[in-house]
């Protein structure tokens, strides 16, 4: 792409490229080799693991898989993750769309200042509204469900979509919203007929970063959630820790499957997600 | 100008409401009332034993206690440490990988996907791993010590209050380099080639190029990559609640753990202190981010 | 049956004026197009009958029915935007037939009514593409159809040739000429182009700062512009303005100026009585400034000589600049004219073909009535 790095390089001589190439391979190692390695974890059992950690396993222990998915319950929590993230999303992407598109299109008196009110609270730390969520919840029979999970969810993933889906209505011609209304549209069907499918980028977009972002969640879910029955990934994989009987081939299955459908969409989509986790990083 | 409110205009307001109330009543309902909610218990005593919770208006009572208590100076210690150097280190190494990376091989495409990576992780996961890399046993580092001679250093990494916290920097680290280095890359490839073909023909070499021209250009993405992740820093949670839990001796407790522990781990019916705890630490995140925003902001540069 | 009636429209930003005291009677079925340079309020007004933007003052009718209020969807009016403004994500098909499918038309219908609109554009092997796969060319089409396919009464246009390429700009305003008199319906075409104005309209509004300037056929704007900006605005090369002195010799009134000093026709010599001893402007299309030796023989009288700074062959025509009395000035001759560049020149103007404007208010001089 720039030359000039390149030039130099030729300059500084095949030993300074080798060894620039090489330290970056070390880098990729770096980030690559601690997951191959609970990979291979996963298919030992835990004496195997501690008299000899590093070797390749020769007879894939393949059965922790389903003792996991099976007997410690995270087909439970892969479903109760699913649940609220899904919900979460769902719920988040229409509330979130339908403010974007007021926020960019309705402007009135006032508005700016609503939309920077909203964005701000991306810096609220969780641990300030915990506490009240926590009695809110309680109050609401919401504490210790999914549901309650996943309207919390909603609310603290609002500012970035919104944010995001904002300046992509706003980036919409004009014209297209007038030629849906000579066409016989209301506003509400201008929305959900003519910007919603074309706002389909942005919204793939605000799909990656908060099914990344949800399906890894810690904080609300454990002080939210306290029955076995409905924990969620993470806090399924939580259990363990901290157990001297710890099986540790269980746990790096456990590790693997909670992180399993984030990095298999990851390998089929990694541009979109590059781009949809950097969004919104930069500006603002 | 005023418009006035005719009939075509209330419509308009109307149809902007409609749309705009449910992330309204989200944000009053999760955001705005919980806030609210915190900054005044603060000034309670709160107990909710039994059920009902009752409130004892207490002043500045529960701010000067958070004070006096040497476990919040402890934890506030440990995330000022963590926050202000974390952006010292994930940017200046992500910027050299997004430098590498500008060249644009297949070899550089594949290792900018695999460097990405680790923030895809949950910091659960991500913890257990890094607990068992450092573990004292059989952990990878110290394996890797004792290969390469160095059977001194090796130690339990996470047990030691000396080690434990600059070992959990490390993760973090480990972490957030891809993240920003995606960022960089995309400011430095907005940079025009002809201007860094230019400073190369006024003879600068390439590390003048990246001190005079290249980090200039892109100071405003820096800037903001710095204050995310202080901000980022300054709430770490998850990756202490999976690996040390604040021990050993509070080196790793952060202000986030240390308000966990107290609103629902220790004492669970009083959230009096807690609040306090948690506002004020939000009030230092807002002012510190406004300031340095203020600060190192100048205007964006023109090519 | 679709008549529009405009009383005294305005319309403000703020304090800003854009559309002033616009009033006009549209004729069913008439072709009239605003035309003015930009923001002289014509496409504002445009987008006023198409219920777009709100009327700040004034009334407008359809049909004697008073719409200031009603919602451009119940208005029965289409239009074609000079972005086309096609969905992105529906096909041809689907962009032409989402206003009947929201009307609640019966699927056959709707099927008949894009086949045949198609069918007339000759879009019909493209109806299941999407906009983003098409030229600019067929965009066009897909636009003007998703107007057809409505049948409404009124059809408004948005300078809908202005993103064309030359070549196709001139095919498509041929086309879009003919189409009218399939659809049977008033057409209100905006354009800052006099060329399409000129040929495409029945009657043609020229407008400037929000103010309507003239009404009239294409034939009578240019014969007879109401004021100077008119008589600058339509018509290609432009009209040549020179400012002269009425002066009198032998009882004949004279136009006087450095390098001139021609007789004033018989016919106008009334209208610029009041004007003796003034100023006056004078328009000379390039048209009425002949070289020919014949004219020049027959009319000595208004006949001058200039030095010639350019001369452009056009092959059918050719026209030749010059200045006279610093004013810069445009003939059209035919091209076997002996002109040369930086030669004198002989050429005549023709007086009874000029046009008279009063300085002060920029308007013509009529006869007084």
């Amino acid at each position: 792409m720039i030359s000039w790095l390149r030039k130099s390089q030729q300059r500084g001589g095949l030993a300074a490229r080798c060894a620039e190439t090489l330290m970056m391979l070390g880098y990729t190692l770096f980030t690559f080799s601690p997951l191959a390695w609970v990979f291979t974890m996963s298919l030992k059992d835990t004496a195997l693991i501690r008299s000899s950690p590093y070797s390749i396993p020769t007879d894939p222990r393949w059965a922790n898989y389903v003792d996991v998915w099976v007997t410690s319950n995270y087909s439970q929590y892969f479903i109760n993750s699913g649940y609220a993230v899904g919900l979460a999303i769902a719920v988040l992407i229409v509330v979130a769309a339908m403010a974007a598109y007021a926020f960019a299109r309705m402007p009135f008196r006032g508005s700016e200042y609503i939309f920077l009110a909203i964005f701000t609270s991306i810096m609220l730390p969780a641990q300030v509204l915990l506490i009240p969520l926590f009695q809110l919840l309680v109050k609401y029979h919401l504490i210790n469900t999914l549901t309650g999970l996943a309207l919390v969810y909603v609310a603290v993933q609002l500012p970035m979509a919104i944010y995001i889906l904002r300046s992509f209505f706003a980036q919409i011609p004009r014209e297209l919203a007038e030629a849906a209304r000579m066409d016989g549209c209301g506003e509400w069907k201008i929305f959900w007929r003519i910007m919603m499918p074309i706002a389909t980028p942005a919204i793939s977009t605000i799909l990656i970063v908060n099914f990344v972002a949800l399906w890894n969640e810690f904080i609300f879910a454990v002080i939210f959630i306290q029955d076995e029955g409905k924990r969620t990934l993470p806090l399924g994989v939580m259990k363990f820790v901290g157990d001297v009987y710890e099986d540790l081939g269980h746990m790096a299955a456990g590790l693997v499957i909670s992180i399993i459908p984030v990095l298999l969409l990851y390998v089929f989509f990694s541009e979109k997600f590059i781009k949809g986790m950097s969004a919104g990083a930069v500006k603002g | 100008m005023k418009p006035a409110l005719t009939r075509k205009r209330l419509r308009y307001l109307n149809t902007a409401a409609l749309f705009l109330t449910p992330a309204l009543l989200f944000y009053l309902l999760f955001i705005v009332f919980p806030l609210v909610e915190s900054l005044v218990f603060g000034f309670f005593k709160v107990d909710i034993l039994g059920g009902e919770a009752t409130y004892q208006f207490v002043g500045l009572d529960n701010y000067r206690a958070v004070i006096d208590d040497e476990v919040f100076w402890h934890s506030a210690r440990n995330t000022l440490v963590w926050a202000i150097s974390s952006p010292f280190l994930e940017i200046p190494v992500g910027l050299l990988l997004a430098l590498y990376l500008q060249r644009g091989t297949r070899l550089t495409k594949f290792m900018r996907v695999l460097w990405f990576m680790p923030v895809l992780l949950p910091q659960i996961v991500v913890g257990i791993i890094w607990a068992w890399i450092y573990n004292s046993e059989w952990g990878a580092l110290n394996q890797i010590l004792k290969t390469i001679g160095l059977e001194s250093w090796m130690r339990a990494w996470l047990g030691h209050p000396d080690t434990a916290l600059p070992a959990l920097i490390v993760v973090t680290t480990w972490t957030w380099i891809g993240f920003n280095m995606i960022i960089l890359l995309a400011a430095v490839s907005s940079i025009p080639k002809d201007l860094l073909e230019a400073a190369r023909l006024d003879g600068a070499n390439r590390l003048q190029v990246l001190k005079r021209v290249i980090i200039p250009l892109i100071r405003p993405v820096i800037v903001n990559l710095m204050i995310l992740c202080f901000i980022g820093k300054m709430k770490v949670f998850d990756l202490i609640w999976a690996t040390t839990q604040g021990g050993p001796m509070w080196s790793t407790e952060t202000v986030a753990t240390y308000t966990v522990k107290r609103a629902f781990y220790w004492n669970t019916f009083e959230k009096g202190y807690p609040s306090a705890m948690a506002s004020m630490w939000f009030v230092i995140i807002l002012v510190i981010s406004l300031l340095v925003t203020r600060a190192m902001k100048k205007d964006a540069l023109e090519y | 049956m679709a008549e529009l009636v405009f009383k005294n429209l305005v319309k403000q930003y703020g304090t800003n004026t854009v559309v002033q005291d616009f009033s006009l009677t549209i004729r069913d079925k008439e072709f009239i197009v605003l035309v003015g340079p930009s923001g002289c309020g014509k496409t504002t007004t445009l987008r006023m009958v198409a219920g777009l933007e709100d009327i700040s003052a004034g009334e407008m009718y359809i049909n004697g029915r008073l719409v200031n209020d009603v919602e451009s969807k119940d208005r029965d009016i289409a239009m074609v935007f000079q972005s086309y403004a096609l969905y992105p994500h529906m096909s041809v098909f689907e962009n032409m037939a989402f206003g009947l499918e929201l009307r609640k038309f019966p699927q056959p219908e709707i099927e008949r009514r894009v086949r045949e609109a198609a069918e007339i554009l000759c879009i019909d092997h493209l109806l299941l593409r999407k906009p983003k796969e098409l030229s600019g060319g067929q965009r066009q089409r897909v636009a003007l159809g998703r107007a057809i396919v409505r049948e409404p009464q009124v059809f408004l246009m948005d300078e809908p040739l202005s993103n064309l390429d030359a070549n196709l700009r001139v095919q498509m305003r041929a086309e879009i000429a003919k189409l009218r008199h399939r659809l049977q319906a008033t057409v209100v075409y905006v354009t800052h182009d006099q060329t399409e104005a000129m040929t495409m309209g029945d009657r043609i509004v020229v407008m400037k700062d929000g103010f309507i300037q003239q009404v009239d056929t294409p034939m009578k704007l240019y014969s007879t512009p109401a004021n100077l900006f008119v008589a600058r605005f339509i018509g290609s090369p432009a009209m040549n303005f020179l400012s002269v002195r009425l002066s009198e010799a032998a009882g004949v009134p004279r136009l006087s100026a450095p390098g001139l000093d021609l007789p004033v026709s018989p016919a106008h010599a009334a209208r610029l009585a009041p004007y003796a001893g003034r100023e006056v402007i004078v328009g000379i299309r390039p048209d009425a400034i002949h070289d020919e030796p014949a004219y020049l023989a027959a009319h000595p009288e208004w006949t001058l000589e200039v030095r010639i700074d350019v001369v452009e062959p056009m092959g059918s025509e050719s026209f030749i600049y010059f200045s006279v009395n610093a004013e810069n000035v445009v003939a059209r001759v035919p091209p076997t004219t002996s002109a040369r560049v930086m030669s004198a020149h002989r050429l005549a103007l023709d007086m009874d073909a000029a046009h008279f404007f009063d300085p002060q208010t920029q308007q013509t001089i009529y006869d007084a009535a």
